[in-house]
């Protein structure tokens, strides 16, 4: 895959957009399919509700977790934009030719929650019991969780792993884990006590950076989408919702327009 | 295979033998007691009626998604409620992240694949053989060990065999109750699936190829056994 | 009386068996009766097979069951033999007879050779069960249950899954059994033939309740089932000598002679003996005929059933009695009355008790 090859490349996108609204009637060329991972699902429901309003174009979310949304494009899902929770996959997906634009649309805030008790940095740091965090191996919240854990020195108990940030919050809500180091977007969805939880600065760890792809096939009404999730109103919504947005949009990693 | 993925291997194992040893133990009688319906209408009402609800209860697993179960097991383990808290107070830990937590989650996963086949081999036994033997001198344990057992060894060896092969594939209790602890709960499906959810298809290649055989040989060789023992009983 | 059962149980669909029997000791207790009639219901209830509340078993002083007491089928010792076959498929005839020895709780009764022996089985020990045919594989199953030395035996039709080829092989080994064993026997069946030949005193059973109670030698010669073509006369004889030259046995029967082709017999000895009612013919003289048996008798009774071809006449000689069949033309054309002297020729005359050879 070269740059000069790119014009030749977008003729035959376009051929390739087009071919299949024959076979799929029920496509519209106007509407737009995004896969979401499931911790922005409601955020982006909020953000398609408005846009649907302003813009008369249908959309439609399909939320997986973002490693299932990754092998479903790769297997060929006629997605416009891809909203995923982090940025290795997105950034892997650019590598292999199958965007045409990779953005950083939030940052994920880390919270530590102690359900019934309240929770500061030195509680944390005095914390012994069971920790639930998510799986660092594969999820960003997990890997700024050790992250917190190794710099502010907390000796817990044990730490336990949930499959991502959602089961890691599960295992604090249903009383299994008495602790967890979760996002603040689920407190804020919980509406949980504010004495009960403590945002972790964003020093203690590595941005929790989610990234958007529009798909190289993408309709044009994608990069439609894409501003309209940077507009200022809207960015207010995300950063209500527990996720702190760029002023400029323009964080590292951030890809170009091709 | 990777000292971490043999850590999960081992702990697979043992996982599946524990479970088929608790199922041995308590899935024996209640397949037992399930096999023997009462003709009498007067007295056996209540015993059949129990029957007829314990039955499909034991079925159910064939036919939920382990999320159900997984889901509350979760919320059964938890201390705020009282199976956790009575295990708690026993114990000092937790059931949730434990392996004994997952024993308790594969045994109840993998029931109806013990009860099942054993409750149709012990329907089938020949009453009057029981009774013969009851006339002989021995007691009802004797009977069982002495001639139940060797009359029902297929349908013992099916059972025993598809619960452990069951319970080496469990995946979605696991991933719900066991919070993916290395050397507890991190099982070989758990590790594929990190491996998986890491893009790091070589380490998911070994694993799932090795289940998949595994799973493979396994019934490739009960429906062997099966075989042999069909043909046995039907020729001299 | 050793083995006694009272019993009142009502089963669905209205079968109602009430019972109250008390069993002679060491002795052949037949019950005899058409299926359904509550035959099988009593033997598991004595065996303790059915826990049917609110009846009564006791063996020998001891309570089998009454309102507070149930001792389980395994501590009764009875030896139970069932109509189906029932050896244990996994275990070769010598296991089978393993197991009961094995389990069994007192000595003495009959070794493991004298049963081997007595039904004939040394050769097959090592031959599973299903490579056996119904005969031997029953003749097994008796050899079992007596291994385990009972106290008691019971036996529901075991010859009802035999054809009748191997039914006539094992009646005798039953009989030898039966001289072996000093314990009581139950026996049950419907088939005439058998309980003639093994039964000491018939329980006659209908409608679960008992009908009667007799000797073999009074029940043989009374009741509806004479005009069956199985009818026959058991009656008791003493052995007098034996006359070598026609290789025949002279017994005394009342105060006439019976001869018949079986040797080795002791003088004085009482034996029994069956003669079938069609072996029978009537006579007003005694005529020269190749019949080696013709004996003076009375005519007790006519049972003419009103339709079909035969009848029966009983005939009295001194205290016992014979029956003949004949058909009902015979009986129209020669007007027999009851209290008429006759001869009757008898063409065959079988031993039922033999000395073991």
């Amino acid at each position: 895959m070269t740059s000069s090859n790119g014009w030749i490349r977008r003729k035959v996108l376009i051929a390739g957009v087009l071919i299949p609204l024959f076979v799929h009637s029920s496509c519209y060329a106007d509407d737009l399919r995004i896969g979401v991972a499931s911790n922005f699902r409601s955020t982006l429901e909020q953000i398609a509700t408005g846009f649907e309003l302003a813009h008369n174009i249908e959309v439609e979310v399909s939320a997986a977790s973002t490693g299932a949304l990754f092998a479903q494009v790769k297997s060929g899902a006629p997605f416009d934009i891809l909203f995923a929770a982090d940025s290795i996959r997105p950034a892997l997906l650019e590598s292999e030719g199958h965007t045409r634009l990779r953005r950083t649309y939030a940052y994920g805030q880390l919270v530590f929650w102690t359900p019934g008790k309240p929770a500061n940095e030195t509680t944390l740091k005095q914390y012994k019991g069971t920790m639930a965090i998510a799986n660092p191996r594969h999820a960003p919240y997990g890997k700024a969780a050790t992250d917190t854990l190794e710099l502010m020195q907390v000796k817990s108990g044990r730490v336990v792993y949930g499959t991502n940030i959602a089961q890691a919050f599960n295992f604090v809500r249903t009383g299994n884990a008495p602790a967890g180091l979760i996002a603040l977007s689920q407190i804020k969805y919980l509406n949980v006590p504010a004495i009960e939880f403590w945002v972790v600065p964003p020093e203690s760890y590595a941005p929790i950076e989610q990234q958007l792809v529009v798909l190289r096939n993408a309709s044009m009404n994608a990069e439609l989408f894409v501003a309209y999730t940077f507009d200022p109103g809207t960015t207010r919504l995300i950063e209500k919702s527990g996720y702190l947005v760029s002023d400029t949009g323009n964080q590292p990693g951030t890809g170009a327009d091709r | 295979m990777t000292d971490s993925d043999l850590v999960s291997l081992w702990l697979t194992l043992k996982l599946a033998g524990a479970t088929t040893l608790v199922l041995i133990v308590l899935g024996t009688p209640l397949a037992w007691w399930l096999s023997q319906r009462s003709h009498s209408s007067e007295r056996g009402w209540l015993r059949n009626t129990l029957q007829n609800i314990v039955e499909p209860l034991v079925a159910l697993p064939l036919v939920l998604p382990p999320t159900v179960v997984g889901f509350y097991l979760l919320l059964a383990f938890s201390p705020n409620n009282l199976p956790g808290e009575l295990w708690q107070s026993a114990t000092g830990t937790t059931l949730a992240f434990s392996f004994y937590g997952l024993v308790v989650g594969s045994a109840i996963y993998s029931l109806p694949f013990y009860v099942q086949p054993l409750q149709v081999a012990f329907s089938a036994l020949q009453r009057e053989l029981i009774e013969a033997a009851a006339t002989l001198g021995a007691s009802p344990l004797d009977r069982f060990f002495s001639l139940i057992v060797p009359l029902c060894r297929r349908g013992f060896i099916i059972a025993i065999c598809l619960s452990f092969a069951h319970t080496v594939g469990e995946f979605g209790i696991v991933l719900m109750i066991g919070g993916n602890l290395p050397d507890e709960t991190r099982v070989l499906s758990i590790a594929l699936f990190d491996h998986v959810e890491a893009l790091d298809y070589g380490k998911a290649h070994v694993l799932a190829g090795g289940l998949l055989g595994f799973s493979f040989v396994t019934l490739f060789l009960l429906y062997a056994v099966d075989r042999r023992w069909q043909n046995g009983t039907r020729t001299t | 009386m050793s083995l006694s059962i009272q019993a009142r149980v009502i089963r669905e669909g209205g079968f109602e068996l009430n019972v109250d029997v008390a069993f002679p000791d060491r002795e052949v207790s037949a019950l005899f009766g058409a299926s359904g009639s509550g035959k099988s219901t009593i033997l598991r209830l004595l065996a303790g097979l059915d826990h049917t509340p609110d009846i009564r078993v006791s063996f020998n002083d001891t309570v089998w069951q009454d309102d507070s007491t149930f001792v389980p089928p395994h501590q009764r010792h009875i030896g139970y033999v069932f109509q189906h076959l029932n050896l244990f498929p996994h275990l070769s005839v010598s296991g089978n007879l393993d197991y009961a020895e094995t389990r069994r709780q007192s000595g003495g009764g009959l070794s493991r050779q004298d049963l081997l022996d007595i039904l004939n089985l040394s050769s097959l020990l090592e031959k599973l069960p299903r490579q056996l045919s119904g005969g031997e594989q029953q003749r097994v199953a008796i050899a079992r249950a007596l291994l385990s030395n009972p106290d008691l035996i019971v036996m529901d039709e075991p010859l009802g899954s035999l054809d009748q080829s191997a039914k006539d092989r094992i009646l005798p080994y039953l009989q030898r059994l039966h001289r072996s064993l000093e314990i009581p026997i139950i026996y049950v069946s419907h088939v005439l033939d058998e309980i003639l030949y093994l039964a000491d005193t018939v329980f006659e059973i209908a409608d679960g309740k008992i009908t009667g109670q007799s000797s073999v030698i009074d029940f043989s010669v009374s009741g509806t089932h004479i005009n069956q073509q199985e009818a026959a006369a058991i009656v008791s004889c003493r052995v007098r000598s034996e006359n070598e030259q026609y290789s025949l046995t002279e017994l005394q029967f009342e105060d006439t002679q019976l001869l018949v082709s079986a040797g080795q017999l002791t003088n004085g000895e009482l034996v029994r003996v069956k003669i079938p009612a069609r072996d029978v013919s009537l006579s007003r003289q005694r005529n020269e005929s190749s019949i080696i048996n013709v004996i003076a008798t009375t005519i007790a009774h006519i049972h003419d059933p009103g339709t079909g071809a035969s009848a029966v006449v009983k005939l009295k000689c001194g205290n016992q009695f014979l029956l003949a069949l004949i058909t009902r033309k015979s009986l129209q054309e020669l007007r027999f009355e009851i209290g008429e002297s006759i001869f009757a020729q008898i063409k065959g005359v079988a031993l039922m008790t033999q000395h073991d050879s």
